[in-house]
């Protein structure tokens, strides 16, 4: 009598899983887009324009240089679509997006510019959560606005580094792929970046502790 | 000059400051977390460092997604802007890793290898040369004597041409074909048999001016023209040695073709190599 049960993982087929429809729909974007259709492509970007910002606006302190180096991120996913072949579009056009940043800020490198120009406007604040008491809404905005600050004065590696691990999620593997460096790199700049943090945030410490 | 420990203060603050990040961050195993963990319970100082990368940890990984502020979505002048030049698509088409120049590349040099095979072996063109030669053969006068020897002497060719008959087994080339000249259409054929293909011996030369029945015939008739009687033997032969020489280019050719075909078919190989590295790079 034949065992039912599976013999090893690869017997066992895999329910689809959201992830999966996500990824069937954007090969086929991409396979209408290859065919000259712009609206796949574009259906692309309207997918994936927000997790793009998100992720290069912690990166690039400067807002319009944030802006424009995810619009030259779509521009060379957009050039460069022959050379996607899976399995995930969201990685490649992350590692893309990723790219644009670090090149991004290893020119502002060389032309230094003042970072995070909203920190000078009294009238800017954070996006408010949900707690509506006032005292909160100010701690948090107060709190957000000097760690953007001081994420903002850490080397682009570090930040980048911190960016990637503890706001996106990826792993230090992920990360190493994406940046090209070690592992051992990895961690190196997430330990040094967060040391670097505490020490740019040693008098505002009592904020973060409350 | 070796490496010398630092065991200066701040240099033991900044290894134990890394101690304690690598601890907050879960990197930590077997000694070196015992080590770390007991700098924490016994220093004050790195108790409050751990405890500060913990909430600056949490705090940043609950900072708000920066809202967007602008549409990323492209437009046809974007898009008419993006296109590639010409060499571009090229470069594109020749790199792409599902394109047809691989293939294109192989059968490319696989034409070019057989070309050269075929036009360095030597039965191949041998043997079109030795038909060409025999058709090119030069035509002696009767009471010449020492003409033919002399013809031997011209090229290795000439030699193999018999003078008087035809090679054995000899195919008839165009050349081979009698084709009566103008001047001796209504002269009936010669003694030659036909089938040979070759116009030779006295019948041939008796009647100068109207016995050419091929082009080589009619070249060998301008050949004599042109070396007048009294030339020296050199310079008849000198005048007669391009009527043999049809094989040369051919073979040139074909060679020529060749190497141009194997070089196109390497050249695309290592361009899609190339730029298929470059790429994935």
């Amino acid at each position: 009598m034949d065992d039912p049960r599976p013999r090893s993982p690869e017997d066992v087929t895999p329910a689809a899983s959201p992830d999966d429809a996500t990824a069937r729909r954007d090969h086929l974007l991409v396979e209408r887009a290859l065919a000259g259709e712009l609206g796949a492509f574009n259906q692309l970007v309207e997918a994936y324009q927000d997790l793009c910002h998100s992720l290069v606006a912690r990166m690039v302190p400067d807002p319009d240089q944030a802006s424009d180096a995810v619009q030259e991120a779509f521009f060379s996913a957009y050039r460069n679509l022959r050379s996607y072949h899976g399995p995930s579009f969201r990685g490649w056009l992350t590692r893309i997006a990723i790219n644009a940043a670090m090149d991004l800020q290893r020119a502002r490198k060389r032309r230094p510019v003042s970072p995070y120009p909203e920190l000078d406007d009294e009238s800017w604040q954070p996006p408010a959560g949900s707690d509506s008491d006032p005292e909160t809404i100010a701690t948090t905005g107060e709190r957000q606005r000097v760690l953007v600050a001081a994420m903002g004065a850490i080397a682009a590696d570090q930040r980048t580094a911190i960016v990637l691990y503890d706001v996106e999620g990826y792993d230090y593997s992920e990360i190493a792929a994406m940046t090209g460096v070690s592992l051992g790199t990895v961690k190196s700049r997430i330990h040094r970046g967060r040391l670097a943090l505490r020490a740019l945030l040693a008098d505002r410490m009592e904020l973060f502790r409350s | 000059m070796g490496h010398v420990p630092d065991h200066t203060p701040v240099a033991a603050a900044i290894e134990h400051a890394a101690l304690i990040a690598a601890l907050d961050a879960g990197d930590l195993a077997g000694i070196e977390r015992d080590r770390a963990a007991t700098l924490v319970g016994t220093c004050t100082g790195c108790a409050s460092l751990l405890a500060d990368l913990a909430v600056l940890r949490a705090a940043t990984a609950a900072l708000p997604a920066v809202p967007r502020t602008r549409d990323y979505r492209l437009t046809d002048a974007d898009v008419a802007r993006l296109r590639p030049p010409a060499w571009g698509r090229l470069v594109g088409w020749l790199g792409a890793p599902r394109s047809k120049v691989r293939p294109l590349a192989g059968g490319l040099a696989a034409l070019g290898i057989a070309g050269l095979l075929l036009s360095t072996t030597p039965g191949f063109f041998g043997q079109a040369a030795m038909t060409l030669s025999t058709t090119g053969a030069p035509v002696v006068a009767p009471g010449d004597a020492g003409g033919a020897g002399a013809a031997r002497e011209v090229s290795p060719q000439l030699s193999t041409a018999p003078t008087t008959q035809a090679v054995p087994g000899a195919i008839p080339g165009p050349k081979a074909v009698p084709v009566p000249s103008p001047a001796a259409a209504g002269v009936p054929a010669p003694t030659a048999p036909p089938s040979a293909g070759v116009l030779t011996g006295p019948a041939a030369a008796a009647t100068p001016g109207s016995s050419g029945f091929s082009s080589d015939a009619g070249a060998t008739d301008l050949a004599t023209k042109a070396a007048p009687p009294e030339a020296s033997q050199a310079e008849r032969n000198a005048a007669l040695t391009p009527a043999s020489e049809p094989a040369t280019p051919d073979r040139t050719l074909l060679l020529v073709l060749s190497l141009a075909l194997l070089a196109a078919g390497i050249g695309l190989f290592v361009a899609n190599r190339v730029l298929r590295h470059r790429a994935q790079a």
